[in-house]
C-alpha cells in the first residue's frame, strides 16, 4: 500500500484535502464543546437498537437491515457533527425507511427476497406505490397494535393518522426527504457561506429530528415486535421504554401492549 | 474500588495468558511457536489487552482472532481499532450461540475461546448467570460437533458474581434442553439448594457444572480460578481450564 503523502497529492486534489482537513477539524471540536452532552444522551438514545438487534436475531430481514439502521444513524451524527446538515437529514430519512421496510419484510419474506433480488414488483402490484408497502402508510395503519396506540393517543401525537399535528411520522419523513430532493430551505450551502460550517441553529434542528427519528423507531418496533419486547429482560425493556421511546409516548405504548 | 481494566489485565496476565501457553504447548505440541489458534474472545472496546498478549506469546496471529461485543459503537470501536481478523456480535453472545441461524456457528470451531461475560455490561437481574451457563454449554456442544481434528481447546469463562439469586431448578431444565445420545443424568449440586444467594457458593456450582458436562461431553479438564474482589458483595471470577477430548 502506497505511503500518504500530501505533497504528493495533484492539485485540486491537495486543495481539497487541505482545506477540508481544517474545516472537518474546526467543526467537529465546535460541534463537540457546544453539544457534548446532547451527543451524548443522542447516542445513548441510538444505542437501544443493540437491544431490538439482540431481541430479532432469527428474523431474515433483522439481519440484513439493522447495520444498515444503525450506520444511518452513526453517519448522520458524524455529517451533523462535521457540519453537513442536509446530508445529515437524508441519513435519517434513510433510516427511518429502513426501520419501516424492516417491519413490512418481516412479515413478507417473498416481497423480501423480491426486494433483494432487485424487483420493484410492488410498483405493478400497488399503483402510485412509493415504497415496498404500498401507497401512503396505510398498510402500517392497519396493523392493529398500532391503530390501538393511535387511538390512545391524543390527535397531535398520532403517528400515522390524526389531523393538525399528528401524522407524526408521515410528516417527519416529508421534511427529511426536503433533503433528499433540495427543497427549499434544506440546502446545504448557504448565500454567504459553501464550506461546511457549524451553525447552532441547524445543529439544533438536525438534534431534535433525530432525537425523533430514534424515538419513532422504537416506538414502531415496540408495537410490531410486541411479543419481542415482552419477552426481554427488565434491564432492556426499561432502556427501551425509557431511553429509546423516552416519556413522551412511554405509557401509552405500555397501555397499548399490556406492559 | 479497582478499575475494571485493571481487574481484567490482572487475569489476563495471571490466569488467562499463562493457561492459554499450556493450552498451546498440550494441544498443538507440533509446533514451538506461531500456533495459530483460532480465538474466539469476549472482550471490550477500551481494554483487549489479550489479544496483543496471544500474538506477543506466539500462541495466535491476528487473521486467527475473532472478537466479540454485544453493543453497536463498541463494536465498531473494535473493528476500528483492526486488532482482531473480524468483529463479531451486536447482539448478546449466550443468546446468539444458541440461535442456530446465526453468522457465529458458521466460524466454530475454536482453538481457544474466552468468554469474558464480565466486559460484556452485565445486566443486574436475576438469570444472568443461568443464561450465561447456557451458553458455555451450547459453547462446549458446538465446540465438540464441529471440532474436526482438533484434540481440545481452551475456554476461559469470566463473569460477575453477585448477590443476586441463582436459580438452580433452571440452570437443571437448561442442561435437559442440550439432550445428548447416552446421557440422561441432570446435572447434581451438594446439598439440592433451589436458590443460592452467596458468591463463593455460585463458584462452586459453575466449576461443579463444568466438571459435570465433561462427562456428558465427553471431556477431561482441570480447572484453575481466580477471583478478584470489584467492589463490595460483587467479584469477577475467572475460571479457566484445558479441555481435552476423550
Amino acid at each position: 500500500m502506497s505511503k500518504f503523502k500530501v505533497e504528493d497529492l495533484p492539485e485540486f486534489l491537495k486543495r481539497i484535502h487541505e482545506s477540508q482537513v481544517i474545516w472537518r477539524n474546526a467543526n467537529w471540536k465546535k460541534t463537540l464543546s457546544e453539544h457534548n452532552s446532547e451527543i451524548e444522551e443522542l447516542l445513548k438514545k441510538i444505542n437501544v437498537l443493540s437491544k431490538w438487534r439482540n431481541k430479532l436475531q432469527s428474523s431474515e430481514a433483522a439481519k440484513k437491515l439493522f447495520p444498515e439502521i444503525f450506520i444511518d444513524a452513526f453517519s448522520s451524527v458524524h455529517f451533523a457533527c462535521f457540519g453537513f446538515y442536509k446530508y445529515a437529514n437524508m441519513c435519517l430519512r434513510s433510516q427511518l425507511e429502513t426501520t419501516l421496510r424492516l417491519v413490512f419484510f418481516s412479515k413478507h419474506p417473498i416481497e423480501f427476497q423480491w426486494w433483494l433480488d432487485g424487483k420493484a414488483i410492488y410498483r405493478d402490484i400497488y399503483s402510485q406505490a412509493n415504497d415496498v408497502w404500498g401507497p401512503s402508510y396505510i398498510y402500517f395503519q392497519k396493523l392493529e397494535n398500532i391503530n390501538k396506540f393511535d387511538s390512545l393517543c391524543e390527535e397531535s401525537k398520532k403517528l400515522f393518522g390524526g389531523g393538525n399535528g399528528g401524522k407524526r411520522i408521515r410528516n417527519l419523513y416529508s421534511t427529511l426527504s426536503q433533503s433528499i430532493h433540495s427543497g427549499a430551505g434544506h440546502f446545504q450551502s448557504r448565500p454567504d457561506r459553501y464550506t461546511p460550517d457549524y451553525s447552532i441553529k441547524e445543529f439544533k434542528r438536525w438534534n431534535s429530528r433525530c432525537v425523533e427519528v430514534q424515538t419513532y423507531i422504537n416506538i414502531i418496533l415496540a408495537l410490531t415486535f410486541s411479543d419481542e419486547i415482552k419477552d426481554m429482560t427488565p434491564t432492556a425493556r426499561n432502556t427501551v421504554l425509557n431511553l429509546g421511546i423516552g416519556d413522551e409516548y412511554k405509557n401509552i405504548i405500555k397501555q397499548t401492549l399490556e406492559l | 474500588m479497582p478499575d475494571i481494566n485493571a481487574i481484567k489485565d490482572d487475569l489476563i496476565n495471571l490466569l488467562w495468558l499463562r493457561i492459554a501457553k499450556e493450552g498451546g504447548k498440550q494441544l498443538i505440541p507440533r509446533l514451538r511457536t506461531n500456533k495459530k489458534m483460532k480465538t474466539l474472545t469476549l472482550t471490550n472496546d477500551t481494554n483487549y489487552n489479550e489479544i496483543p498478549g496471544l500474538i506477543s506469546s506466539q500462541l495466535t496471529q491476528k487473521p486467527h482472532v475473532y472478537a466479540w461485543n454485544h453493543e453497536y459503537f463498541k463494536f465498531i470501536r473494535l473493528e476500528t481499532e483492526g486488532m482482531a481478523y473480524k468483529v463479531l456480535g451486536t447482539t448478546r453472545y449466550e443468546d446468539s450461540v444458541n440461535e442456530s441461524s446465526g453468522e457465529l456457528l458458521e466460524h466454530f470451531p475454536f482453538d481457544l475461546v474466552n468468554l469474558d461475560f464480565s466486559s460484556q455490561d452485565p445486566e443486574s437481574e436475576n438469570g444472568r448467570l443461568e443464561r450465561e451457563i447456557n451458553g458455555i454449554e451450547a459453547t462446549i456442544k458446538l465446540q465438540k460437533e464441529r471440532r474436526d481434528a482438533k484434540k481440545g481447546y481452551v475456554l476461559i469463562y469470566t463473569t460477575l458474581i453477585n448477590s443476586k439469586e441463582l436459580d438452580c431448578p433452571v440452570l437443571t431444565q437448561n442442561c435437559r434442553n442440550f439432550s445428548v445420545s447416552g446421557w440422561t443424568q441432570d446435572i447434581q449440586f451438594n446439598g439440592n439448594p433451589t436458590v443460592v444467594t452467596d458468591c463463593s457458593k455460585k463458584v462452586e456450582i459453575i466449576e461443579s457444572i463444568l466438571n459435570q458436562l465433561s462427562e456428558k461431553y465427553g471431556y477431561d479438564i482441570e480447572i484453575e480460578k481466580m477471583e478478584l474482589e470489584q467492589e463490595e458483595g460483587k467479584r469477577i471470577c475467572s475460571i479457566a481450564g484445558i479441555i481435552k477430548y476423550r
